[in-house]
Protein backbone atom coordinates (compact mmCIF):
# COMPACT_ATOMS: atom_id res chain seq x y z
CA UNK A 1 0.00 0.00 0.00
CA UNK A 2 1.36 3.41 -1.03
CA UNK A 3 -0.64 6.23 0.38
CA UNK A 4 1.47 9.20 -1.15
CA UNK A 5 1.25 7.12 -4.77
CA UNK A 6 -2.28 6.64 -4.81
CA UNK A 7 -2.80 10.37 -3.75
CA UNK A 8 -0.03 11.62 -6.72
CA UNK A 9 -3.10 9.38 -8.77
CA UNK A 10 -5.84 11.85 -7.69
CA UNK A 11 -3.88 15.07 -7.73
CA UNK A 12 -2.58 13.68 -11.56
CA UNK A 13 -6.85 13.09 -11.92
CA UNK A 14 -7.76 16.85 -10.43
CA UNK A 15 -4.94 18.02 -13.04
CA UNK A 16 -6.45 16.68 -15.96
CA UNK A 17 -9.60 17.67 -14.90
CA UNK A 18 -9.50 21.22 -14.25
CA UNK A 19 -7.57 21.15 -18.21
CA UNK A 20 -10.71 19.68 -19.47
CA UNK A 21 -12.85 22.23 -18.18
CA UNK A 22 -11.12 24.54 -20.03
CA UNK A 23 -12.41 22.95 -23.18
CA UNK A 24 -15.55 22.17 -21.44
CA UNK A 25 -15.86 25.54 -20.92
CA UNK A 26 -14.84 26.74 -24.32
CA UNK A 27 -17.88 24.35 -25.95
CA UNK A 28 -21.10 25.73 -23.65
CA UNK A 29 -23.59 28.33 -23.96
CA UNK A 30 -22.58 31.35 -20.94
CA UNK A 31 -25.66 30.08 -18.65
CA UNK A 32 -23.82 26.62 -18.49
CA UNK A 33 -20.22 28.25 -18.41
CA UNK A 34 -21.10 29.67 -14.80
CA UNK A 35 -21.52 25.81 -13.78
CA UNK A 36 -18.37 24.68 -15.44
CA UNK A 37 -16.59 27.38 -13.37
CA UNK A 38 -17.49 27.00 -10.02
CA UNK A 39 -17.15 22.88 -10.63
CA UNK A 40 -13.60 23.79 -11.54
CA UNK A 41 -13.10 26.06 -8.83
CA UNK A 42 -14.39 23.21 -6.54
CA UNK A 43 -11.43 20.81 -8.34
CA UNK A 44 -8.97 23.56 -7.92
CA UNK A 45 -9.62 23.79 -3.93
CA UNK A 46 -9.68 19.86 -3.74
CA UNK A 47 -6.21 20.05 -6.20
CA UNK A 48 -4.95 22.40 -3.34
CA UNK A 49 -5.92 20.33 -0.43
CA UNK A 50 -3.75 17.27 -1.82
CA UNK A 51 -0.75 19.01 -2.46
CA UNK A 52 -0.62 20.45 1.09
CA UNK A 53 -1.04 17.29 2.15
CA UNK A 54 1.90 15.51 0.39
CA UNK A 55 3.67 18.84 0.86
CA UNK A 56 3.66 17.47 4.84
CA UNK A 57 4.53 14.30 4.06
CA UNK A 58 7.48 15.13 2.31
CA UNK A 59 6.75 14.51 -1.03
CA UNK A 60 6.81 16.81 -4.60
CA UNK A 61 3.40 17.08 -5.37
CA UNK A 62 2.93 15.86 -9.03
CA UNK A 63 2.84 18.59 -11.41
CA UNK A 64 0.04 18.97 -14.20
CA UNK A 65 0.53 17.92 -17.70
CA UNK A 66 1.60 20.62 -20.62
CA UNK A 67 -1.90 19.86 -22.12
CA UNK A 68 -3.81 16.56 -22.45
CA UNK A 69 -5.25 14.57 -25.12
CA UNK A 70 -9.31 14.78 -25.57
CA UNK A 71 -11.12 11.40 -25.84
CA UNK A 72 -12.98 12.81 -28.78
CA UNK A 73 -13.30 16.03 -30.00
CA UNK A 74 -15.52 18.87 -28.44
CA UNK A 75 -17.33 21.01 -31.12
CA UNK A 76 -20.20 21.63 -29.47
CA UNK A 77 -22.30 21.53 -25.85
CA UNK A 78 -23.17 17.84 -26.18
CA UNK A 79 -20.09 16.90 -26.81
CA UNK A 80 -18.90 19.40 -23.86
CA UNK A 81 -21.37 17.56 -21.29
CA UNK A 82 -20.30 14.10 -22.40
CA UNK A 83 -16.52 15.05 -21.74
CA UNK A 84 -17.56 16.65 -18.49
CA UNK A 85 -19.55 13.24 -17.48
CA UNK A 86 -16.10 11.81 -18.52
CA UNK A 87 -14.11 14.07 -16.61
CA UNK A 88 -15.73 13.32 -13.21
CA UNK A 89 -16.63 9.80 -13.81
CA UNK A 90 -12.50 9.65 -14.16
CA UNK A 91 -11.86 11.86 -11.09
CA UNK A 92 -14.12 9.26 -9.08
CA UNK A 93 -12.40 6.39 -10.25
CA UNK A 94 -8.40 8.05 -8.50
CA UNK A 95 -10.34 9.14 -5.46
CA UNK A 96 -11.67 5.31 -4.92
CA UNK A 97 -8.73 4.52 -5.57
CA UNK A 98 -6.88 5.90 -3.12
CA UNK A 99 -9.85 4.92 -0.75
CA UNK A 100 -7.96 1.26 -0.63
CA UNK A 101 -4.47 2.65 -0.28
CA UNK A 102 -4.96 4.77 3.51
CA UNK A 103 -5.73 3.12 6.69
CA UNK A 104 -6.54 6.81 8.38
CA UNK A 105 -10.07 7.13 9.00
CA UNK A 106 -9.73 10.98 8.11
CA UNK A 107 -8.07 10.36 4.90
CA UNK A 108 -10.87 7.54 3.87
CA UNK A 109 -13.55 10.58 5.00
CA UNK A 110 -11.43 13.38 2.47
CA UNK A 111 -11.02 10.54 -0.50
CA UNK A 112 -15.01 9.85 0.17
CA UNK A 113 -15.85 13.51 -0.10
CA UNK A 114 -14.20 13.50 -2.99
CA UNK A 115 -15.91 10.51 -4.76
CA UNK A 116 -18.55 11.49 -3.42
CA UNK A 117 -18.55 14.88 -4.95
CA UNK A 118 -17.76 13.55 -8.69
CA UNK A 119 -20.09 11.10 -8.59
CA UNK A 120 -22.81 13.99 -7.63
CA UNK A 121 -21.50 16.72 -10.07
CA UNK A 122 -21.74 13.33 -12.97
CA UNK A 123 -25.13 13.10 -12.07
CA UNK A 124 -25.76 16.92 -12.32
CA UNK A 125 -23.81 16.95 -16.07
CA UNK A 126 -25.99 14.25 -17.42
CA UNK A 127 -29.31 16.02 -15.97
CA UNK A 128 -28.26 18.94 -18.29
CA UNK A 129 -27.33 16.64 -21.20
CA UNK A 130 -30.85 14.56 -21.15
CA UNK A 131 -28.01 11.03 -20.95
CA UNK A 132 -29.82 8.33 -19.02
CA UNK A 133 -29.62 6.50 -16.63
CA UNK A 134 -28.50 9.46 -14.50
CA UNK A 135 -26.78 7.17 -12.27
CA UNK A 136 -24.66 4.64 -12.13
CA UNK A 137 -24.60 1.73 -9.48
CA UNK A 138 -20.73 1.65 -7.38
CA UNK A 139 -19.54 4.95 -8.66
CA UNK A 140 -15.92 5.46 -8.95
CA UNK A 141 -16.01 1.28 -10.03
CA UNK B 1 -7.18 -4.68 -13.76
CA UNK B 2 -6.53 -2.85 -16.97
CA UNK B 3 -9.49 -1.16 -17.15
CA UNK B 4 -9.74 0.06 -13.45
CA UNK B 5 -6.29 1.27 -14.20
CA UNK B 6 -7.10 3.61 -17.40
CA UNK B 7 -10.47 4.70 -15.86
CA UNK B 8 -8.11 5.99 -13.00
CA UNK B 9 -6.51 7.94 -15.85
CA UNK B 10 -8.92 10.70 -16.44
CA UNK B 11 -7.06 12.12 -19.61
CA UNK B 12 -3.91 10.73 -21.44
CA UNK B 13 -1.06 13.41 -21.17
CA UNK B 14 -0.68 14.51 -25.37
CA UNK B 15 2.77 13.74 -27.23
CA UNK B 16 3.38 10.40 -25.83
CA UNK B 17 4.34 12.03 -22.71
CA UNK B 18 3.15 10.15 -19.48
CA UNK B 19 1.56 13.03 -17.71
CA UNK B 20 0.10 11.09 -15.23
CA UNK B 21 1.08 8.72 -12.99
CA UNK B 22 -0.57 5.12 -13.86
CA UNK B 23 0.08 2.99 -10.95
CA UNK B 24 1.03 -0.58 -11.02
CA UNK B 25 -0.80 -2.91 -8.27
CA UNK B 26 -4.47 -1.67 -8.80
CA UNK B 27 -6.25 -3.53 -6.24
CA UNK B 28 -9.56 -3.80 -7.53
CA UNK B 29 -12.86 -3.87 -5.91
CA UNK B 30 -11.70 -6.19 -2.98
CA UNK B 31 -14.64 -8.17 -3.17
CA UNK B 32 -13.41 -11.66 -1.40
CA UNK B 33 -11.53 -10.13 1.76
CA UNK B 34 -12.61 -11.84 4.67
CA UNK B 35 -14.53 -9.82 7.80
CA UNK B 36 -12.75 -7.59 9.41
CA UNK B 37 -13.85 -8.08 13.04
CA UNK B 38 -12.11 -8.97 15.71
CA UNK B 39 -13.83 -11.32 17.77
CA UNK B 40 -15.00 -14.45 15.74
CA UNK B 41 -18.59 -14.09 16.79
CA UNK B 42 -18.78 -10.45 15.63
CA UNK B 43 -20.90 -10.27 12.69
CA UNK B 44 -19.28 -9.23 9.99
CA UNK B 45 -20.41 -5.52 9.63
CA UNK B 46 -21.11 -6.02 5.49
CA UNK B 47 -24.22 -7.70 6.60
CA UNK B 48 -26.12 -4.93 8.45
CA UNK B 49 -25.09 -3.00 4.85
CA UNK B 50 -26.45 -5.97 2.80
CA UNK B 51 -30.18 -5.87 4.73
CA UNK B 52 -30.32 -1.93 4.02
CA UNK B 53 -29.70 -2.50 0.24
CA UNK B 54 -32.13 -5.30 0.30
CA UNK B 55 -34.41 -3.18 2.10
CA UNK B 56 -34.25 -0.04 -0.02
CA UNK B 57 -34.47 -2.35 -3.39
CA UNK B 58 -38.12 -3.44 -2.07
CA UNK B 59 -38.73 0.30 -0.76
CA UNK B 60 -38.05 1.18 -4.94
CA UNK B 61 -40.36 -1.46 -5.80
CA UNK B 62 -43.38 -0.90 -3.39
CA UNK B 63 -42.92 2.97 -4.46
CA UNK B 64 -43.11 1.92 -8.51
CA UNK B 65 -46.29 -0.10 -8.08
CA UNK B 66 -47.73 2.46 -5.70
CA UNK B 67 -47.07 5.33 -8.01
CA UNK B 68 -46.99 4.18 -11.94
CA UNK B 69 -45.81 7.71 -12.93
CA UNK B 70 -42.74 7.22 -10.46
CA UNK B 71 -42.68 3.58 -12.25
CA UNK B 72 -39.84 4.46 -14.53
CA UNK B 73 -37.43 6.00 -12.13
CA UNK B 74 -37.58 3.31 -9.61
CA UNK B 75 -37.29 0.81 -12.10
CA UNK B 76 -33.31 2.29 -13.05
CA UNK B 77 -32.59 2.58 -9.31
CA UNK B 78 -34.20 -0.47 -8.42
CA UNK B 79 -32.08 -2.36 -10.68
CA UNK B 80 -28.73 -0.64 -9.45
CA UNK B 81 -29.72 -1.23 -5.93
CA UNK B 82 -29.99 -4.90 -7.18
CA UNK B 83 -26.72 -5.07 -8.61
CA UNK B 84 -25.46 -3.45 -5.13
CA UNK B 85 -27.04 -6.33 -3.50
CA UNK B 86 -24.87 -8.91 -5.59
CA UNK B 87 -22.01 -7.42 -5.05
CA UNK B 88 -22.62 -7.34 -0.86
CA UNK B 89 -23.19 -10.56 -1.48
CA UNK B 90 -20.05 -11.76 -3.33
CA UNK B 91 -18.61 -10.16 -0.96
CA UNK B 92 -19.68 -11.41 2.25
CA UNK B 93 -18.92 -14.76 -0.11
CA UNK B 94 -23.01 -15.75 -0.14
CA UNK B 95 -24.40 -16.95 -2.85
CA UNK B 96 -26.09 -14.85 -5.45
CA UNK B 97 -29.63 -15.02 -4.73
CA UNK B 98 -32.47 -14.57 -7.50
CA UNK B 99 -35.26 -13.85 -4.91
CA UNK B 100 -37.63 -11.02 -6.09
CA UNK B 101 -36.93 -7.80 -4.54
CA UNK B 102 -40.72 -7.62 -3.05
CA UNK B 103 -40.17 -10.45 -0.51
CA UNK B 104 -39.58 -9.49 2.72
CA UNK B 105 -35.72 -8.94 3.67
CA UNK B 106 -34.39 -11.96 5.84
CA UNK B 107 -34.08 -11.26 9.66
CA UNK B 108 -31.66 -12.36 11.94
CA UNK B 109 -28.70 -10.65 11.41
CA UNK B 110 -28.97 -8.65 14.56
CA UNK B 111 -28.46 -5.42 12.71
CA UNK B 112 -30.81 -2.04 13.36
CA UNK B 113 -32.62 -1.87 9.77
CA UNK B 114 -33.49 1.57 8.68
CA UNK B 115 -36.60 1.40 11.20
CA UNK B 116 -39.19 2.29 8.26
CA UNK B 117 -42.55 0.92 8.31
CA UNK B 118 -43.35 -2.21 6.65
CA UNK B 119 -46.71 -4.27 6.76
CA UNK B 120 -46.83 -7.65 8.33
CA UNK B 121 -45.46 -8.98 5.58
CA UNK B 122 -42.13 -7.26 5.85
CA UNK B 123 -43.10 -5.26 2.40
CA UNK B 124 -41.98 -1.12 2.63
CA UNK B 125 -45.19 1.18 3.40
CA UNK B 126 -45.69 3.50 0.61
CA UNK B 127 -46.74 7.23 1.69
CA UNK B 128 -49.83 8.03 -1.24
CA UNK B 129 -48.51 11.50 -1.93
CA UNK B 130 -45.82 10.52 -4.58
CA UNK B 131 -43.78 13.58 -3.13
CA UNK B 132 -44.09 12.03 0.71
CA UNK B 133 -42.95 8.80 -1.17
CA UNK B 134 -39.62 10.45 -2.70
CA UNK B 135 -39.44 11.89 0.70
CA UNK B 136 -39.05 8.37 2.40
CA UNK B 137 -36.77 7.39 -0.14
CA UNK B 138 -34.45 10.14 0.47
CA UNK B 139 -34.56 9.64 4.48
CA UNK B 140 -33.28 6.13 3.65
CA UNK B 141 -30.84 6.84 1.55
CA UNK B 142 -29.21 9.67 4.05
CA UNK B 143 -29.18 6.68 6.34
CA UNK B 144 -27.88 4.38 4.40
CA UNK B 145 -25.36 7.26 2.93
CA UNK B 146 -24.47 7.83 6.46
CA UNK B 147 -23.98 4.14 7.47
CA UNK B 148 -21.83 3.27 4.53
CA UNK B 149 -19.63 6.37 5.07
CA UNK B 150 -18.86 5.26 8.72
CA UNK B 151 -17.74 1.73 7.99
CA UNK B 152 -15.89 3.32 4.80
CA UNK B 153 -13.58 5.07 7.67
CA UNK B 154 -12.97 2.08 10.05
CA UNK B 155 -12.98 -0.79 7.37
CA UNK B 156 -9.90 -2.45 5.87
CA UNK B 157 -8.11 -0.77 3.13
CA UNK B 158 -9.68 -3.97 0.80
CA UNK B 159 -13.29 -2.69 1.39
CA UNK B 160 -13.21 0.91 1.77
CA UNK B 161 -12.86 1.73 -1.92
CA UNK B 162 -16.17 -0.72 -2.46
CA UNK B 163 -18.25 0.46 0.89
CA UNK B 164 -16.95 4.37 -0.36
CA UNK B 165 -19.11 3.37 -3.82
CA UNK B 166 -21.82 2.29 -2.01
CA UNK B 167 -22.41 5.43 0.17
CA UNK B 168 -21.33 7.82 -3.28
CA UNK B 169 -24.11 5.62 -5.00
CA UNK B 170 -26.66 6.11 -2.06
CA UNK B 171 -25.86 9.73 -2.35
CA UNK B 172 -26.31 10.20 -6.00
CA UNK B 173 -29.63 8.57 -5.51
CA UNK B 174 -30.73 11.00 -3.10
CA UNK B 175 -30.10 13.68 -5.14
CA UNK B 176 -31.96 12.14 -8.60
CA UNK B 177 -35.19 12.05 -5.82
CA UNK B 178 -34.94 15.33 -4.95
Amino acid sequence: MDENAALQDALAGEHAVIWGYGVVGAAVSDDVRTAVRDVEQRHRTRRGQAEERLRAAGVRPVDAAPSYELPFPVTDQAAALRLAVQLEDGCAASWHYLLGNTEHGDRRATGLDALTACAVQAVRWRQRSGARPLTVALPGQ
Amino acid sequence: MSSARSRRQVLAGAGGVAALLVLPGCTGGGSTSSPTSAAPSAPDPLLAVLEERQSLAAAYAAVGTAHPDLAGRMAVLQAQTEEQVLALRRALALPATTAPSTAPTGAGTGAATTGAATTSAGNPVVPPDPAAARAMLRDRLTTAAEHAAALCATTSPERAPFIGSLAAAATCHRVVLA
